[in-house]
Protein backbone atom coordinates (compact mmCIF):
# COMPACT_ATOMS: atom_id res chain seq x y z
CA UNK A 1 0.00 0.00 0.00
CA UNK A 2 1.34 3.85 -1.20
CA UNK A 3 1.86 5.40 1.94
CA UNK A 4 1.33 9.50 1.51
CA UNK A 5 1.45 11.54 4.67
CA UNK A 6 1.26 14.65 3.19
CA UNK A 7 -1.76 15.81 5.04
CA UNK A 8 -0.54 15.62 8.68
CA UNK A 9 3.12 16.87 7.97
CA UNK A 10 1.45 19.66 5.79
CA UNK A 11 -0.69 20.26 8.99
CA UNK A 12 2.09 20.58 11.09
CA UNK A 13 4.34 22.60 9.12
CA UNK A 14 1.33 25.35 8.85
CA UNK A 15 1.29 24.88 12.65
CA UNK A 16 4.55 25.27 12.94
CA UNK A 17 5.32 28.19 10.83
CA UNK A 18 2.46 30.14 11.92
CA UNK A 19 3.97 30.01 15.60
CA UNK A 20 7.23 30.66 14.12
CA UNK A 21 5.52 33.71 12.53
CA UNK A 22 4.13 35.04 15.69
CA UNK A 23 6.93 34.73 17.91
CA UNK A 24 9.43 36.02 16.31
CA UNK A 25 7.36 38.81 14.56
CA UNK A 26 5.58 41.19 16.65
CA UNK A 27 3.68 42.70 13.76
CA UNK A 28 2.26 39.34 13.11
CA UNK A 29 0.84 38.81 16.46
CA UNK A 30 -0.45 42.37 17.36
CA UNK A 31 -1.94 43.42 13.54
CA UNK A 32 -5.56 42.82 13.31
CA UNK A 33 -6.39 40.65 10.21
CA UNK A 34 -2.94 38.73 10.01
CA UNK A 35 -3.03 37.29 13.80
CA UNK A 36 -6.36 36.02 12.89
CA UNK A 37 -5.37 33.79 9.96
CA UNK A 38 -2.15 32.84 11.69
CA UNK A 39 -4.37 31.41 14.61
CA UNK A 40 -6.85 29.57 12.14
CA UNK A 41 -3.99 28.57 10.60
CA UNK A 42 -2.64 26.77 13.58
CA UNK A 43 -5.34 25.84 15.07
CA UNK A 44 -6.62 23.59 11.95
CA UNK A 45 -3.06 23.01 11.90
CA UNK A 46 -2.65 21.37 15.02
CA UNK A 47 -6.02 19.92 15.36
CA UNK A 48 -5.75 17.75 11.92
CA UNK A 49 -2.35 16.76 13.61
CA UNK A 50 -3.69 15.80 17.28
CA UNK A 51 -6.55 14.26 15.34
CA UNK A 52 -4.12 11.99 13.24
CA UNK A 53 -1.84 10.71 15.82
CA UNK A 54 -5.16 9.92 18.72
CA UNK A 55 -6.80 7.89 16.12
CA UNK A 56 -4.09 5.33 16.34
CA UNK A 57 -4.53 4.97 19.67
CA UNK A 58 -8.32 3.51 21.25
CA UNK A 59 -11.62 5.47 21.66
CA UNK A 60 -11.43 4.67 24.95
CA UNK A 61 -7.76 6.21 25.80
CA UNK A 62 -8.71 9.28 24.07
CA UNK A 63 -11.26 10.08 26.50
CA UNK A 64 -9.48 9.07 29.36
CA UNK A 65 -6.71 11.34 28.03
CA UNK A 66 -8.86 13.63 27.48
CA UNK A 67 -10.44 14.21 30.80
CA UNK A 68 -6.95 13.74 32.51
CA UNK A 69 -5.81 16.64 31.03
CA UNK A 70 -8.47 18.23 31.25
CA UNK A 71 -8.49 17.84 34.94
CA UNK A 72 -4.71 18.78 35.42
CA UNK A 73 -4.83 21.65 33.22
CA UNK A 74 -7.47 23.02 35.51
CA UNK A 75 -5.23 22.15 38.85
CA UNK A 76 -2.45 24.07 37.39
CA UNK A 77 -4.19 26.96 35.71
CA UNK A 78 -5.98 27.45 39.18
CA UNK A 79 -3.10 26.95 41.11
CA UNK A 80 -1.17 29.46 38.76
CA UNK A 81 -3.88 32.25 39.30
CA UNK A 82 -4.43 32.03 43.31
CA UNK A 83 -0.80 31.86 43.70
CA UNK A 84 -0.43 35.15 45.03
CA UNK A 85 2.77 34.39 47.12
CA UNK A 86 5.61 35.92 45.19
CA UNK A 87 7.67 32.87 47.03
CA UNK A 88 5.71 30.39 44.53
CA UNK A 89 5.87 32.30 41.05
CA UNK A 90 7.11 30.80 38.09
CA UNK A 91 7.06 33.62 36.18
CA UNK A 92 11.26 33.68 36.94
CA UNK A 93 11.42 29.74 35.65
CA UNK A 94 11.88 30.92 32.03
CA UNK A 95 15.61 29.99 31.79
CA UNK A 96 15.05 26.83 33.99
CA UNK A 97 12.43 25.60 31.64
CA UNK A 98 14.19 26.65 28.28
CA UNK A 99 17.13 24.02 29.54
CA UNK A 100 14.86 21.69 30.49
CA UNK A 101 12.78 21.64 27.21
CA UNK A 102 16.64 21.92 25.35
CA UNK A 103 17.42 18.52 27.76
CA UNK A 104 14.46 16.58 26.71
CA UNK A 105 14.43 17.11 22.93
CA UNK A 106 18.05 16.20 22.55
CA UNK A 107 17.19 13.13 24.83
CA UNK A 108 14.48 12.29 22.42
CA UNK A 109 16.40 13.09 19.10
CA UNK A 110 19.61 11.07 21.06
CA UNK A 111 16.96 8.11 20.97
CA UNK A 112 15.46 8.07 17.63
CA UNK A 113 18.81 8.54 15.64
CA UNK A 114 20.75 6.09 18.29
CA UNK A 115 18.48 4.02 19.88
CA UNK A 116 20.60 1.63 21.80
CA UNK A 117 22.68 4.72 22.58
CA UNK A 118 20.95 6.09 25.69
CA UNK A 119 18.47 4.07 27.94
CA UNK A 120 14.79 4.83 27.13
CA UNK A 121 11.48 3.96 28.67
CA UNK A 122 8.83 4.70 27.08
CA UNK A 123 6.68 5.73 30.11
CA UNK A 124 9.10 7.63 31.86
CA UNK A 125 9.59 9.74 28.62
CA UNK A 126 6.17 10.28 28.49
CA UNK A 127 5.73 11.22 32.21
CA UNK A 128 9.07 14.09 31.99
CA UNK A 129 7.30 15.69 29.11
CA UNK A 130 3.52 15.48 30.65
CA UNK A 131 5.74 17.54 34.44
CA UNK A 132 7.77 19.35 32.13
CA UNK A 133 4.87 21.02 29.95
CA UNK A 134 2.84 20.99 33.26
CA UNK A 135 5.14 23.33 34.03
CA UNK A 136 5.23 25.68 30.78
CA UNK A 137 1.14 25.66 31.79
CA UNK A 138 1.87 27.24 34.81
CA UNK A 139 4.55 29.88 33.92
CA UNK A 140 2.47 30.32 30.45
CA UNK A 141 -0.84 31.07 33.25
CA UNK A 142 1.29 33.40 35.66
CA UNK A 143 2.78 35.39 32.60
CA UNK A 144 -0.90 36.64 31.26
CA UNK A 145 -2.68 36.72 34.83
CA UNK A 146 -0.10 37.95 36.83
CA UNK A 147 -0.46 41.94 38.07
CA UNK A 148 1.76 44.71 38.07
CA UNK A 149 4.34 44.05 40.82
CA UNK A 150 5.40 41.15 38.24
CA UNK A 151 9.06 40.73 36.98
CA UNK A 152 7.82 39.49 33.63
CA UNK A 153 4.20 39.76 32.34
CA UNK A 154 2.99 39.20 28.63
CA UNK A 155 1.42 42.70 26.61
CA UNK A 156 -1.92 43.07 26.73
CA UNK A 157 -1.68 43.29 22.56
CA UNK A 158 -0.05 39.84 22.66
CA UNK A 159 -3.68 38.32 23.88
CA UNK A 160 -3.23 35.51 20.47
CA UNK A 161 -0.46 34.96 21.19
CA UNK A 162 -0.78 34.51 24.64
CA UNK A 163 -3.88 32.06 23.80
CA UNK A 164 -1.75 30.11 21.63
CA UNK A 165 1.38 29.12 24.14
CA UNK A 166 -1.32 28.06 26.41
CA UNK A 167 -3.02 25.97 23.47
CA UNK A 168 0.26 24.32 22.55
CA UNK A 169 0.88 23.75 26.83
CA UNK A 170 -2.05 21.88 26.66
CA UNK A 171 -2.17 20.18 23.72
CA UNK A 172 1.44 18.52 24.32
CA UNK A 173 0.19 17.39 27.89
CA UNK A 174 -2.60 15.98 25.84
CA UNK A 175 -0.25 13.78 23.44
CA UNK A 176 2.03 12.86 26.43
CA UNK A 177 -0.77 11.75 29.18
CA UNK A 178 -2.04 9.92 25.77
CA UNK A 179 1.11 8.04 25.21
CA UNK A 180 1.27 6.93 28.70
CA UNK A 181 -2.29 5.95 28.87
CA UNK A 182 -2.12 4.07 25.41
CA UNK A 183 1.23 2.17 26.62
CA UNK A 184 -0.81 1.31 29.34
CA UNK A 185 -3.71 0.23 27.80
CA UNK A 186 -1.77 -2.08 25.44
CA UNK A 187 0.32 -3.52 27.87
CA UNK A 188 -2.72 -4.41 29.89
CA UNK A 189 -4.25 -5.65 26.33
CA UNK A 190 -1.01 -7.74 25.71
CA UNK A 191 -1.75 -9.43 28.68
CA UNK A 192 -5.13 -10.50 28.33
CA UNK B 1 38.54 85.71 24.21
CA UNK B 2 38.44 82.93 23.13
CA UNK B 3 42.35 82.39 23.59
CA UNK B 4 42.16 83.35 27.24
CA UNK B 5 39.59 81.10 27.55
CA UNK B 6 41.61 78.51 26.99
CA UNK B 7 44.67 79.49 28.87
CA UNK B 8 42.29 79.72 32.07
CA UNK B 9 40.84 76.01 31.26
CA UNK B 10 44.62 74.54 30.75
CA UNK B 11 45.54 76.82 33.59
CA UNK B 12 42.50 74.99 36.03
CA UNK B 13 42.69 71.59 34.25
CA UNK B 14 46.76 70.88 34.66
CA UNK B 15 47.38 72.76 38.07
CA UNK B 16 44.29 72.40 40.20
CA UNK B 17 43.61 68.84 39.78
CA UNK B 18 42.31 69.06 43.44
CA UNK B 19 40.08 72.06 42.45
CA UNK B 20 38.74 69.68 39.29
CA UNK B 21 38.13 66.61 42.22
CA UNK B 22 35.90 68.81 44.13
CA UNK B 23 34.49 70.21 41.62
CA UNK B 24 33.14 66.94 40.28
CA UNK B 25 31.81 66.67 43.51
CA UNK B 26 29.71 69.54 43.72
CA UNK B 27 27.93 68.47 40.49
CA UNK B 28 26.34 65.83 43.07
CA UNK B 29 25.76 68.59 45.72
CA UNK B 30 22.57 70.68 44.43
CA UNK B 31 22.44 72.80 47.73
CA UNK B 32 26.32 74.48 46.38
CA UNK B 33 25.35 78.64 46.63
CA UNK B 34 26.24 78.99 42.80
CA UNK B 35 25.33 77.87 39.85
CA UNK B 36 27.50 74.04 39.37
CA UNK B 37 30.56 74.58 36.90
CA UNK B 38 31.38 71.64 35.01
CA UNK B 39 35.02 71.56 34.68
CA UNK B 40 34.62 68.84 31.78
CA UNK B 41 36.62 68.79 28.48
CA UNK B 42 33.67 68.76 26.80
CA UNK B 43 33.24 71.91 24.17
CA UNK B 44 29.60 72.76 25.33
CA UNK B 45 31.35 73.95 28.35
CA UNK B 46 31.91 77.51 27.26
CA UNK B 47 29.15 77.59 25.22
CA UNK B 48 27.17 77.21 28.58
CA UNK B 49 29.43 79.50 31.02
CA UNK B 50 30.76 81.76 28.15
CA UNK B 51 30.74 85.17 30.10
CA UNK B 52 30.80 83.78 33.55
CA UNK B 53 33.22 81.59 33.42
CA UNK B 54 36.03 83.60 34.93
CA UNK B 55 33.09 84.42 37.97
CA UNK B 56 32.59 81.15 38.92
CA UNK B 57 36.07 80.51 38.78
CA UNK B 58 36.80 82.81 41.09
CA UNK B 59 34.06 81.70 43.10
CA UNK B 60 34.90 78.05 43.15
CA UNK B 61 38.53 79.09 44.22
CA UNK B 62 37.25 81.43 47.28
CA UNK B 63 34.78 78.55 48.30
CA UNK B 64 35.64 75.06 47.20
CA UNK B 65 39.47 74.97 47.60
CA UNK B 66 38.85 77.02 50.98
CA UNK B 67 37.11 74.12 51.98
CA UNK B 68 39.07 71.36 51.05
CA UNK B 69 41.38 72.77 53.47
CA UNK B 70 39.09 73.10 56.48
CA UNK B 71 38.52 76.54 56.66
CA UNK B 72 37.46 78.04 59.67
CA UNK B 73 33.96 76.16 59.75
CA UNK B 74 34.01 74.35 62.80
CA UNK B 75 30.67 72.76 62.00
CA UNK B 76 32.22 70.94 59.10
CA UNK B 77 34.29 67.87 59.18
CA UNK B 78 38.24 68.61 57.80
CA UNK B 79 37.74 66.47 54.86
CA UNK B 80 34.29 67.47 53.28
CA UNK B 81 33.83 68.74 49.69
CA UNK B 82 31.77 71.55 48.76
CA UNK B 83 30.88 74.61 50.43
CA UNK B 84 28.00 75.37 53.29
CA UNK B 85 24.37 74.16 52.36
CA UNK B 86 22.44 77.37 52.29
CA UNK B 87 18.96 77.91 52.45
CA UNK B 88 16.42 76.88 50.04
CA UNK B 89 15.01 80.25 49.38
CA UNK B 90 18.86 81.56 48.62
CA UNK B 91 19.75 79.02 46.16
CA UNK B 92 16.58 79.29 44.24
CA UNK B 93 17.48 83.62 44.08
CA UNK B 94 20.83 82.73 43.00
CA UNK B 95 19.83 80.05 40.29
CA UNK B 96 17.63 82.39 39.19
CA UNK B 97 20.05 85.14 39.12
CA UNK B 98 22.53 82.96 36.89
CA UNK B 99 19.87 82.40 34.69
CA UNK B 100 19.34 85.65 34.04
CA UNK B 101 23.26 86.41 33.29
CA UNK B 102 23.72 83.26 31.22
CA UNK B 103 23.20 83.20 27.63
CA UNK B 104 19.51 82.98 26.58
CA UNK B 105 19.96 80.24 24.29
CA UNK B 106 18.97 76.35 25.41
CA UNK B 107 21.57 74.69 27.10
CA UNK B 108 22.24 71.31 25.75
CA UNK B 109 21.76 69.62 29.11
CA UNK B 110 18.46 71.11 29.33
CA UNK B 111 17.00 70.21 26.16
CA UNK B 112 18.15 66.51 27.12
CA UNK B 113 16.73 66.66 30.42
CA UNK B 114 13.55 67.83 29.00
CA UNK B 115 13.41 65.27 26.73
CA UNK B 116 14.02 62.39 29.11
CA UNK B 117 11.69 63.57 31.21
CA UNK B 118 9.33 63.91 28.73
CA UNK B 119 10.05 60.30 27.93
CA UNK B 120 9.56 59.49 30.91
CA UNK B 121 6.36 60.32 31.75
CA UNK B 122 5.27 59.26 28.81
CA UNK B 123 6.64 55.93 29.39
CA UNK B 124 5.05 56.03 32.98
CA UNK B 125 1.35 56.71 31.12
CA UNK B 126 2.06 53.76 28.97
CA UNK B 127 2.87 51.66 31.63
CA UNK B 128 0.17 53.45 33.57
CA UNK B 129 -2.38 52.70 30.70
CA UNK B 130 -1.09 48.90 30.20
CA UNK B 131 -1.48 47.79 33.88
CA UNK B 132 -4.49 49.14 34.43
CA UNK B 133 -6.98 46.54 36.49
CA UNK B 134 -9.37 46.99 33.16
CA UNK B 135 -7.22 46.39 30.43
CA UNK B 136 -5.68 43.00 32.34
CA UNK B 137 -8.86 41.81 32.75
CA UNK B 138 -10.18 42.38 29.01
CA UNK B 139 -6.64 40.77 28.15
CA UNK B 140 -7.39 37.78 30.56
CA UNK B 141 -10.87 37.46 29.05
CA UNK B 142 -9.77 37.54 25.37
CA UNK B 143 -6.88 35.09 26.02
CA UNK B 144 -9.37 32.65 27.79
CA UNK B 145 -12.05 33.25 25.19
CA UNK B 146 -9.46 32.12 21.99
CA UNK B 147 -8.76 29.10 24.30
CA UNK B 148 -11.39 27.91 24.63
CA UNK B 149 -12.58 27.94 21.08
CA UNK B 150 -9.36 26.82 19.93
CA UNK B 151 -9.84 23.66 22.41
CA UNK B 152 -13.68 22.96 21.71
CA UNK B 153 -11.96 22.68 17.82
CA UNK B 154 -9.52 20.48 18.48
CA UNK B 155 -11.88 18.65 20.41
CA UNK B 156 -14.20 17.84 18.41
CA UNK B 157 -11.67 17.01 15.39
CA UNK B 158 -9.89 14.99 17.59
CA UNK B 159 -13.53 12.68 18.40
CA UNK B 160 -14.61 12.49 14.87
CA UNK B 161 -11.61 11.38 13.74
CA UNK B 162 -11.52 9.02 16.64
CA UNK B 163 -14.97 7.90 15.48
CA UNK B 164 -14.06 7.64 11.88
CA UNK B 165 -10.82 6.06 11.35
CA UNK B 166 -11.25 5.78 8.10
CA UNK B 167 -10.13 9.40 7.22
CA UNK B 168 -6.69 8.98 9.12
CA UNK B 169 -6.00 5.67 7.27
CA UNK B 170 -7.34 7.78 4.10
CA UNK B 171 -4.73 10.12 4.97
CA UNK B 172 -1.85 7.95 6.06
CA UNK B 173 -2.37 5.40 3.00
CA UNK B 174 -4.39 6.48 -0.29
CA UNK B 175 -4.06 9.99 -0.39
CA UNK B 176 -3.87 9.92 -4.01
CA UNK B 177 -5.89 13.07 -4.83
CA UNK B 178 -3.56 14.58 -2.25
CA UNK B 179 -0.44 13.27 -4.48
CA UNK B 180 -2.17 14.86 -7.88
CA UNK B 181 -2.13 18.32 -5.43
CA UNK B 182 1.17 18.46 -4.87
CA UNK B 183 2.06 17.68 -8.09
CA UNK B 184 0.18 20.85 -9.71
CA UNK B 185 1.41 22.89 -6.63
CA UNK B 186 5.04 22.57 -7.26
CA UNK B 187 3.93 22.91 -10.94
CA UNK B 188 1.90 26.75 -10.06
CA UNK B 189 4.68 27.59 -7.95
CA UNK B 190 7.46 26.59 -10.25
CA UNK B 191 5.82 28.81 -13.18
CA UNK B 192 4.38 31.57 -10.29
CA UNK B 193 8.13 32.03 -9.78
CA UNK B 194 9.39 31.78 -13.46
CA UNK B 195 6.51 34.62 -14.29
CA UNK B 196 7.55 36.79 -11.30
CA UNK B 197 11.32 36.49 -12.30
CA UNK B 198 11.01 37.71 -15.55
CA UNK B 199 7.95 39.81 -15.67
CA UNK B 200 9.21 42.01 -13.10
CA UNK B 201 10.70 44.69 -14.67
CA UNK B 202 8.34 44.62 -17.20
CA UNK B 203 5.42 45.17 -14.87
CA UNK B 204 7.03 47.15 -12.07
CA UNK B 205 6.42 50.14 -14.24
CA UNK B 206 3.07 50.09 -15.10
CA UNK B 207 1.00 47.29 -12.70
CA UNK B 208 1.40 46.78 -8.95
CA UNK B 209 3.91 43.44 -8.05
CA UNK B 210 0.37 41.07 -7.47
CA UNK B 211 -0.56 41.60 -10.70
CA UNK B 212 1.14 38.08 -12.55
CA UNK B 213 -0.64 36.24 -9.66
CA UNK B 214 -4.02 36.47 -11.73
CA UNK B 215 -1.85 36.31 -14.70
CA UNK B 216 -0.31 33.60 -14.02
CA UNK B 217 -3.46 31.27 -12.59
CA UNK B 218 -5.73 32.39 -15.85
CA UNK B 219 -3.50 31.04 -18.17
Amino acid sequence: MHRNILVPILSLTLSLVSMIVMTFNVAARQTAPLKWQLLSLFTIGESIIVGFISSFYPFKAIVSAMLTTAAASGSVTMYSILQTNPKYDLSQLGRALTSASIIFALYGFLYIFFPGLVPYSELLYSVGGAILFSFYLSYHTRMIVTGKHSKYMMGYKDYVYGAMTLYSDIINMFLYILRIIGSAESGSNRRD
Amino acid sequence: MKDKLKILRFFIVSFCPCLILANQKSIHHSHLSFPPTKLSTSSFRYKKYGHNLCHNSSKLLHTQWLSIRGGSDTSRPIWTFGSKPTHPQQYQQSQRQYQQQSSPYPIVEDVTNEENQKQSQVAKEMVDSFLSRDNRQSFITRVYAILTTQLLVTAGVVLYMASHRNIAHWMAFEGRMIGKLKKKCQIISIKYYFTILFSRNKYASKHTSSYPIPHTFTR
